[in-house]
């Protein structure tokens, strides 16, 4: 939204991302591992690019971003997201490998924050900030607390 | 620079070529080391001929960027026509690596594939060839990240 806003949200993405890279390479410094892990990286960039492309020429001075806010039904939605992402981890956990070995964290979470940039320039709908920002907490709960 | 579609369209063909690129890199890492020299040196020339041959047939320019919102037909098709090119290009990649294993044929069909993908920027700028330079791209990334 502000240049404030946007300057926060790239330095909070480097500083995690970086965490994520030093994290992923303990597994073994080869090229295999490194072309991995920068591939779950910038994954998403071009269906979030086709996606700007689509949304280019919306008006976004007939939007009102402030008046449409209903606490209620986002937080409810949040929390639905919540319970359906950790639910949906504890799936995929059973039938195959473990959630935090794979690369697929890094990938989920560049999924919703490019998402959450184009949701803040192009959408801005509030329902669907608070279905990506449920996601977020639900991936980052199930790695603290439920994985060992 | 994210609202203007023509600047979009350049910046998703520049990360096509990036993506064709480190697709080379990764299937050639386990093929034999014995090839001549000749066929790895005369294979790319091919494709070179036949973007000459392409841009002397198509000499008109087409470039749709207009600052409109597309119907919702045009956005059905495009996004049919990303389907079909994500799934036939991993499809593809399957193919390669299971009986092209020398390096001078990947380096044909790669280069036939870039040969495409720059007769798309120099020439045709559509929604549909947006959607089909989405789909290589991002086949691309879901490969080297699940399967590689």
């Amino acid at each position: 939204m502000d240049k404030r806003m946007t300057n926060l949200l790239i330095a909070s993405i480097i500083i995690t991302y970086s965490f994520f890279i030093f994290q992923s390479l303990e597994r073994g410094v080869e090229i295999k591992n490194i072309i991995k892990v920068v591939s779950a990286i910038i994954g998403p960039a071009p269906m979030i690019l086709f996606l700007y492309f689509l949304f280019s020429s919306r008006d976004l001075s007939k939007l009102n971003f402030q008046k449409k806010t209903n606490k209620i039904i986002s937080s409810v939605i949040l929390v639905a997201s919540l319970i359906f992402t950790m639910a949906f981890i504890q799936i995929y956990e059973l039938f195959f490998n473990k959630f935090g070995d794979t690369n697929l964290p890094i990938l989920l979470n560049s999924i919703i924050l490019s998402m959450y940039v184009l949701n803040l320039s192009r959408i801005k709908s509030v329902h669907i900030a608070a279905a990506l920002s449920g996601m977020g907490i639900g991936i980052s709960m199930f790695i603290v607390f439920i994985s060992t | 620079m994210l609202t203007n579609r023509y600047k979009l369209f350049i910046i998703q063909a520049i990360f096509t070529i990036f993506s064709i690129v480190l697709i080379g890199f990764v299937l050639t890492q386990d093929v034999s080391k014995e090839f001549t020299m000749l066929k790895v040196v005369l294979s790319p020339f091919s494709a070179i001929l036949m973007l000459f041959f392409l841009l002397f047939i198509f000499n008109k320019v087409i470039k749709n960027f207009d600052d409109q919102e597309y119907k919702a037909k045009v956005v059905i098709v495009s996004f049919i026509i990303l389907a079909i090119v994500l799934v036939a290009t991993i499809f593809g990649i399957n193919t390669i690596m299971g009986f092209l294993r020398s390096i001078d044929k990947i380096i044909f069909i790669l280069a036939m594939i870039l040969c495409i993908v720059i007769f798309f920027l120099l020439r045709i700028g559509n929604i549909y060839t947006m959607a089909t330079i989405t789909g290589m791209a991002q086949a691309i990334i879901i490969y080297v990240i699940f399967i590689y």
